[in-house]
Order: structure tokens, then C-alpha cells, then sequence
């Protein structure tokens, strides 16, 4: 079997997988369609369409992180306490092909997740772009998951399979209220506001929102220096903490 | 298989975005019946024109734009595969900058589609703002103006500008002048606008930042590297902002003459004056509207704005000479040198977004400005003023926002009024014209023999529940008696609870009244003062009668003229308003008469 083999079969197996757990697969995906309708569409103040399209922005952001830290927090927790992760390491299949196929799957997730909310916001929203902002968006959205697979990964090498779920939770959702990812970051106290500048998550979607030039005005390049920063920060981070688990198995 | 699939699956999702809509993708114009023929590009050459170029009358005759930006002006026809638009000889101007409005709603379409290709605000919802100037850096088309704007402005607190019932933040002392600027500048203001009343001033209205806050707050503006604008309402509040640095004046003053010290600094330094004549006209004069635009209302004016221009301020009870004060000073400043700006202030009152800054030019230019400081004052003064790069001018590399005019704008300023042509970054616009309403004649309206049924429209419950308000109504019909149930209780800034009667089926066009002169109605209920209120298409202040209502029937008859500043000619809602606390009434047999 030639090395891209595996790596191929590996990734779609790892897809199966996940695709075969409801429990994932449902809320991952109706979670942040059901909050863009909610809040992005129902609730747009009327003769406004700018509303639902700066909301498309921010669910999308909401919705690629979920199943990018999810899917590698709770599931390479679940597969260490199982012994699995021991089991592949010691099978002669490339551990990165391990790695990137749970990337991988968060991929699929996230281009799914906006492909429902770029169809939501054309049909129910109105919400009117030029094809090169759908696709920059779109390919954003997808580069966007990186980080946060990174912390998905970094919980799951640390955390118990008990915990993952619970303090992955406890990122998840402050994180994205506080970068604004619910309601516009300008509407929430001055100092969560500058909070905000803490979370990748609030740089990624003011990258998305001056996409729509509909952002709060700071360079792209200061976002993405400090997306950059970050992403680097958590892979060195994460290599550190794998190369312990290692050590201590 | 597999390829195939992955083929499959790559195919698919390239065609869901293609299929993904774009803005205004379909949007048609049909043909002008001017000179512009050629509307499906914002690339061509439009001449011979006699072209004013926002600084100076030129002697180039053709224009050339591509990509919806000027990229050469030419003295003959150019050899070039772009489309030819004649001109006519006609007059081309840039299109005109608003240098003062309040924007929120269709107040960008409004101003648009009266040649207004730029708006300057100053005072408005940041959110709005940060919205609308995402449009402004490119050349889409685009059926709105674009806007640049101050956000929030800096007032004390109480001051001018929080009586709006939005909750805006205000400062107290110097100390936090920088950071209330930086506050500004994070919420996408693009400079800062300060309300200052003097110590010295003869009359204050309402509570103001004092000197030191005023010098503090312009001094972070410079520091951080925007403008500090100035809304003043007397000479001392003028001098003492040009003296702490201020870069414009909002407004200018009727209290007494400008004084030479003010003159000479305002023109030494390059200080601006947005003189905002047409609002102060209402205030003292009130005549302008009546005389240019409400004899024969220009076919873009939609009812909503006929009923603003018509709007009246409070009585001030100012004498009429002080408008020659205002006048002889705007003259003056314009003598002296000071760039002059032309401002609306709409959707004030005796204001309409865009048509009222060609009032303002026509009052500029009855004050005694030059004609051609007057067309300055729309299009490169506000542009220098402001350092816009992108407009005020028709010069390579300016959008290609322009209007032809088919008369001479030096000597007939009104033909403003009617361009020939309206180009927004360089595509054609065609001024959408408001829908007609229908008359309604003499006769019954509802006898409630048989339900609701009314000769138009219908009847609905309403009360400030819509509004999150607190109050509440219901109605309910039998045996020709309309029977209104409610509560009308505090919990929204103006509480109503009643029947409302929409005239139309459409709400946006509205019933024409002119024929009528009263509405006659029988009604009874709990003993109070009852109204009857009624709205003009697009405006959401009604115009109120009170009337008596006790626990025997009677008839009530009101007249129409008793509507202070209803436009009989679109009205689109009359509600019959219950009294304080909880209320139970009923109605029989409307009438118009």
C-alpha cells in the first residue's frame, strides 16, 4: 500500500466514523444553522439587509470552530483513554496520517456548515455578494479551522475523556460570545471588547467581515499576524505537550 | 468510481456557488430618455459637455471614465472602443456632497436620487454608519450615496444630541477626552463631531461640555489623527472653537454679526463653516420650501419627504431680520475667503434628505456667495475640507459621480433640481419616482354591518405592544358596533392604545384626503380624552386631535385642517387612541364628509 493510500483510507475512515455518530454529526451541524436563522435572520432589524450578511460572517466563523474542536478534543481524549492512540503509534501507518485525517474531517464539517449558512443567508436572508466574496469567505472559513483544531488537539493530548467534552464547551461558547460571534462585537461592553483582541476567533471573523468591508476597521494584516501568531503559539504548544504524553506512556 | 465521485462531489460544489446570488446581479435600468443611452457598463466616454470639474469651469469637453472612476478628461472625441454617451453640450458637473445629514433608513437612496452622491454625517448610529460606509471604496453599482460619517457625537451630559431617545455616551471632563475619541474611532466615526455652547453665549439651550473639555477633545482628535468639527449656535461658542483648533464650524449663527477677529482667523488658518441656511430658515423665515419646491413638488419628492419640508419647528419666536444676520454673515465668510459648505442638516425639520441641499445652494447664493463658490460648496469644498480622495471632483482617478444638467448651474442654480442625468461611480442612475396614492371620496367608511369590511383598507388593534411597549388593545365587532378593549400603560416614550384604521391597501402609499374636510363618527366608552391620530405615508409622528368621549353615544365630527402638518394628500393610518390606564369604547359608522 503506496503512503498516500493510507493516508486516504485513513481519512475517510476517520470520516465514517464520526459520520456514523449522531450525536456529533446533528448538532454540529443544525447548532450554528439554527442560531444564524435565529439571530442573524429573524431577528434582523427590519430594512436592514447588512444584518444578515455581517451575522453570515460570524455564524460561520461560530460554526467551522465547533466540529474543528470537537472533533479532535473528545475524540483523540476517548481514543487515548481506549488505548487506541497507543495502538496506532505502534502500527506502521505515519502518525500525521492520524492527525490529518481528523483535520480532514473537520474540513468536511466545516464545508458543510457553510454550505448550509451561505444557502440560509441567500434564501432566507437576502444576503447578496459577488462570487469572489462568497469563495474568499468560504476558503477563509475552511483556512479559519486551523487554529482551532490546534486547541481541539491540545485538549484532547491533556484532558481526560470525561472532561474533554465539558471544558471544550467551556471555551467554545464564551469564546465566541466574546469575539463578538453572536452579537456584533461593537454591542458588547467596552472592556469585552478589548478582550475580544485575546481570541482567534475574533480575528478570523473580523478577517471574514472585512471580506464584506463591514469590519471594525483594524489592518487585515495586525488580524492576521496575530491568527498567524496564535496558530504558531499552539502548534509549538501542542508538539510539546504530544511529546510528553509520549514520554510518559 | 472513486474519482468519480470526487469529481462529482467538486463539480457540485462549484455550482452551489455559482448559484449563490450576487447584489443586484439582474437589476435592470430601462433606457434614459436623456443622453445616456449605454447603461450596462460603467465604463465609456460622455461628451461634449461643458464640464465643471468641482474647482473650476475647464476647457476639456469629453470625459472619460472606466471602471466607474474618471481616467482622462480629453479636449476632442478620443479614438477609443468605449461606448459614446452625447452629451449634448449640456452642463456636467461632479455629483453633490451633502456636508450635513442624519442618515438612517432609505436617507442614502433618498439623497441619490436628487444627485447627491456623497453624504457627509454628522450625528447618526455608528452601527448604520459602519454598515453603509463598507459601499463607499469601491464602484459597485449602487442605488445609495455614500457616506462618511461622525458616529457619535461629543456632547455633556443632558446636552444637544441626547434628547433623540438614543442612549449615546457623553463626557464630563478633559480628562477623558482621548479615550472618548479613540471610543469613537473604534466604532468607525471618521472624524469628531463636538456640541460646544460658550459660558459666554446669550442663550443656552441645553447643557454643554465646558472649555477645557472642548480643547482636550480636539486636541485627541488631532492627536489621533482625524477631524474636530464644531456644532456651534452664537459668535462667542465660534470663537472660542476656531480658537482651540477646531477645523470646521457646524452651523452658523443669527445671534449677532461675525466679528473681524473671526473672519481673519477662520480665513488665515483654512477653518471651514457649514452654514446650514435651510434648517435656520425654518427656524425664522419658513417661506423657502413653499417657493422652490412644494408649488410643484419635483416627481423623486416622496411623501414622507413633502411632509419633513412642511415639518415646523417649535415656535421660537425668533424676528425675521435674523435671517439677514445669518445671511450678511454667510456672505461675509464667503468675502473673507472661508471655505463654505453646503449642509442640509436633514431630515430636520423644514429638511428632506437630498433635495434640501439644493436649497441650501440657492439660499447660499441669495446670501450673496458666487456662483461658483456655490457649486464649490457641494462638491470640492467639502472634499478639501474633509480630505475625501475619492469625490468632490471629475478629475482622473475620482469616481465617476456626476450630473448633467441641461441648463447653466451659474445662472440657473434650480436646474439642480431636475438633472438630465445622475452617473454613481459611474453607472447610470435612474431616480426611483414614489407611488401614487388614490383618492378617497366623500362617504362611509365602515358601518361594521358586516365585520370589519371598511370601503378601503381595514381596521387592526394597535398599541405601543409593537414597539415593546406596554400597553395593549383589542377589538372585536358585532351588530354595527366596533368595540375597542384596552390599556394604555407606560413602558415606551409616546404609550397608545386603540383602533387604527389603515386607508389603503398599501401603507407605504397611502389615501390622497384633499377632497376631504371632516370625519364624522359616532362613539362611546369610558368617560376620558380620547384622540384621533394621523399619519403621512413614511412619517412615524402622527398629527393629533383630542376629542371628549362619555358613557352616552354621540357624534363626533373633527376637521381635517385641525391635523397640524398632515399631508392630506398621503395619508396612510388614523387611529382612534383610548385614554390612560384601562379603557373599553365603541365605534359606529365612520365618516368622511
Amino acid at each position: 500500500m503506496s503512503v498516500i493510500t493510507i493516508y486516504q483510507k485513513e481519512a475517510w475512515y476517520d470520516l465514517v466514523s464520526v459520520w456514523r455518530t449522531p450525536g456529533f454529526v446533528i448538532p454540529s451541524l443544525t447548532f450554528p444553522l439554527v442560531f444564524y436563522l435565529f439571530f442573524g435572520v429573524l431577528f434582523s432589524p427590519s430594512g436592514s439587509n447588512s444584518h444578515a450578511a455581517y451575522m453570515l460572517v460570524t455564524y460561520s466563523c461560530f460554526g467551522i470552530m465547533g466540529p474543528a474542536m470537537f472533533n479532535f478534543a473528545m475524540n483523540i481524549a476517548s481514543e487515548r483513554a481506549q488505548g487506541w492512540l497507543t495502538l496506532k503509534r505502534l502500527s506502521p501507518m505515519p502518525f500525521s496520517a492520524y492527525l490529518l485525517a481528523k483535520m480532514a474531517t473537520s474540513l468536511v464539517f466545516a464545508l458543510v456548515i457553510i454550505l448550509l449558512l451561505f444557502s440560509a443567508a441567500a434564501i432566507f436572508g437576502e444576503v447578496r455578494l459577488y462570487h469572489s466574496q462568497w469563495l474568499s469567505l468560504a476558503l477563509l472559513m475552511l483556512l479559519g479551522t486551523v487554529p482551532f483544531a490546534l486547541i481541539g488537539l491540545l485538549l484532547g493530548l491533556t484532558l481526560s475523556d470525561k472532561a474533554a467534552p465539558g471544558v471544550v464547551n467551556l471555551l467554545y461558547l464564551p469564546m465566541a460570545f466574546l469575539s463578538g460571534l453572536w452579537v456584533p462585537v461593537t454591542m458588547l461592553p467596552h472592556v469585552m471588547q478589548q478582550l475580544a483582541w485575546l481570541w482567534p476567533s475574533y480575528h478570523l471573523s473580523q478577517l471574514g467581515l472585512k471580506l464584506l468591508a463591514m469590519d471594525q476597521g483594524h489592518a487585515a494584516l495586525l488580524h492576521l499576524a496575530l491568527l498567524l501568531l496564535t496558530t504558531a503559539g499552539l502548534t509549538l504548544l501542542c508538539l510539546f505537550v504530544f511529546r510528553r504524553v509520549i514520554g510518559a506512556k | 468510481m472513486k474519482t468519480l465521485v470526487f469529481i462529482g462531489t467538486a463539480v457540485l460544489l462549484a455550482l452551489v456557488f455559482m448559484l449563490l446570488p450576487q447584489p443586484d446581479a439582474t437589476y435592470q435600468l430601462k433606457p434614459a430618455a436623456t443622453a445616456a443611452s449605454d447603461v450596462s457598463s460603467n465604463s465609456f466616454v460622455l461628451g461634449p459637455v461643458k464640464l465643471f470639474d468641482g474647482q473650476q469651469w475647464r476647457e476639456e469637453r469629453y470625459v472619460e471614465v472606466r471602471a466607474g472612476r474618471v481616467s482622462q478628461l480629453h479636449l476632442d472625441k478620443p479614438d477609443s472602443e468605449l461606448p459614446l454617451i452625447d452629451g449634448n453640450n449640456q452642463w456636467l458637473m461632479p455629483g453633490l456632497i451633502d456636508g450635513h445629514v442624519h442618515a438612517w433608513g432609505d436617507a442614502l437612496q433618498q439623497a441619490l436620487d436628487f444627485g447627491v452622491t456623497t453624504v457627509l454625517d454628522m450625528f447618526g448610529d455608528h452601527q448604520f454608519l459602519l454598515a453603509q460606509k463598507a459601499a463607499r471604496a469601491g464602484t459597485e453599482r449602487t442605488k445609495q450615496a455614500d457616506i462618511y460619517g461622525a458616529g457619535t457625537l461629543v456632547t455633556a451630559p443632558k446636552g444637544h444630541g441626547t434628547q433623540y431617545g438614543m442612549a449615546i455616551p457623553v463626557i464630563e471632563n478633559p480628562v477623558q477626552a482621548s479615550k472618548f475619541v479613540s471610543d469613537r474611532l473604534a466604532e468607525g466615526s471618521d472624524f469628531i463631531k463636538i456640541v460646544y455652547t460658550s459660558a459666554k453665549a446669550l442663550r443656552r439651550f441645553s447643557p454643554s461640555i465646558d472649555l477645557a473639555t472642548l480643547q482636550a477633545v480636539i486636541a485627541a482628535a488631532k492627536e489621533q489623527g482625524v477631524l474636530a468639527v464644531v456644532h456651534i449656535a452664537d459668535l462667542p461658542s465660534a470663537e472660542e472653537a476656531i480658537a482651540a483648533g477646531a477645523d470646521g464650524l457646524v452651523h452658523s449663527f443669527f445671534s449677532e454679526p461675525v466679528s473681524a477677529e473671526l473672519l481673519q482667523l477662520m480665513a488665515d488658518e483654512q477653518r471651514f463653516i457649514i452654514p446650514t441656511m435651510t434648517v435656520m430658515e425654518g427656524m425664522i423665515v419658513n417661506q423657502i420650501n413653499d417657493e422652490l419646491l412644494l408649488q410643484a413638488p419635483p416627481a423623486q419628492l416622496t411623501a414622507a419627504a413633502i411632509s419633513s419640508l412642511q415639518q415646523r419647528f417649535g415656535n421660537f419666536q425668533i424676528p425675521q431680520e435674523r435671517y439677514q444676520v445669518l445671511a450678511t454673515n454667510t456672505a461675509k465668510m464667503a468675502g473673507a475667503g472661508i471655505l463654505l459648505l453646503a449642509g442640509s442638516d436633514a431630515p430636520n425639520p423644514n429638511t428632506a434628505h437630498g433635495v434640501s441641499l439644493l436649497v441650501e445652494m440657492v439660499l447660499l447664493q441669495r446670501a450673496g456667495v458666487s456662483g461658483l463658490q456655490v457649486l464649490q460648496s457641494a462638491t470640492s469644498a467639502p472634499a478639501k475640507a474633509f480630505g475625501l480622495t475619492d469625490v468632490g471632483y471629475l478629475r482622473p482617478g475620482y469616481k465617476a459621480d456626476m450630473l448633467l444638467l441641461s441648463q447653466d448651474p451659474m445662472t440657473e442654480l434650480t436646474s439642480l433640481l431636475t438633472p438630465a442625468a445622475i452617473w454613481k461611480n459611474g453607472w447610470l442612475h435612474q431616480p426611483e419616482l414614489p407611488a401614487k396614492s388614490t383618492a378617497v371620496t366623500a362617504g362611509l367608511v365602515a358601518d361594521f354591518n358586516t365585520g370589519l369590511t371598511a370601503r378601503s383598507g381595514g381596521f387592526a388593534a394597535s398599541s405601543d405592544s409593537m414597539v415593546q411597549g406596554k400597553s395593549s388593545a383589542e377589538i372585536s365587532v358585532q351588530q354595527g358596533v366596533l368595540k375597542v378593549t384596552g390599556t394604555t400603560r407606560p413602558g415606551f416614550a409616546y404609550p397608545w392604545a386603540g383602533v387604527a384604521w389603515q386607508t389603503a391597501a398599501s401603507i407605504d402609499t397611502g389615501s390622497d384626503f384633499s377632497e376631504i374636510t371632516r370625519i364624522k363618527f359616532n362613539i362611546r366608552g369610558t368617560p376620558g380624552q380620547y384622540r384621533l391620530d394621523a399619519f403621512t405615508v413614511g412619517s412615524w409622528m402622527p398629527s393629533s386631535q383630542p376629542f371628549t368621549v362619555t358613557e352616552d353615544w354621540q357624534a363626533v365630527t373633527l376637521p381635517l385642517a385641525g391635523f397640524r402638518a398632515l399631508d392630506m394628500s398621503a395619508v396612510n393610518v388614523l387611529s382612534w387612541i383610548g385614554p390612560a390606564g384601562s379603557f373599553e369604547f365603541e365605534i359606529a359608522i365612520i365618516e368622511l364628509e
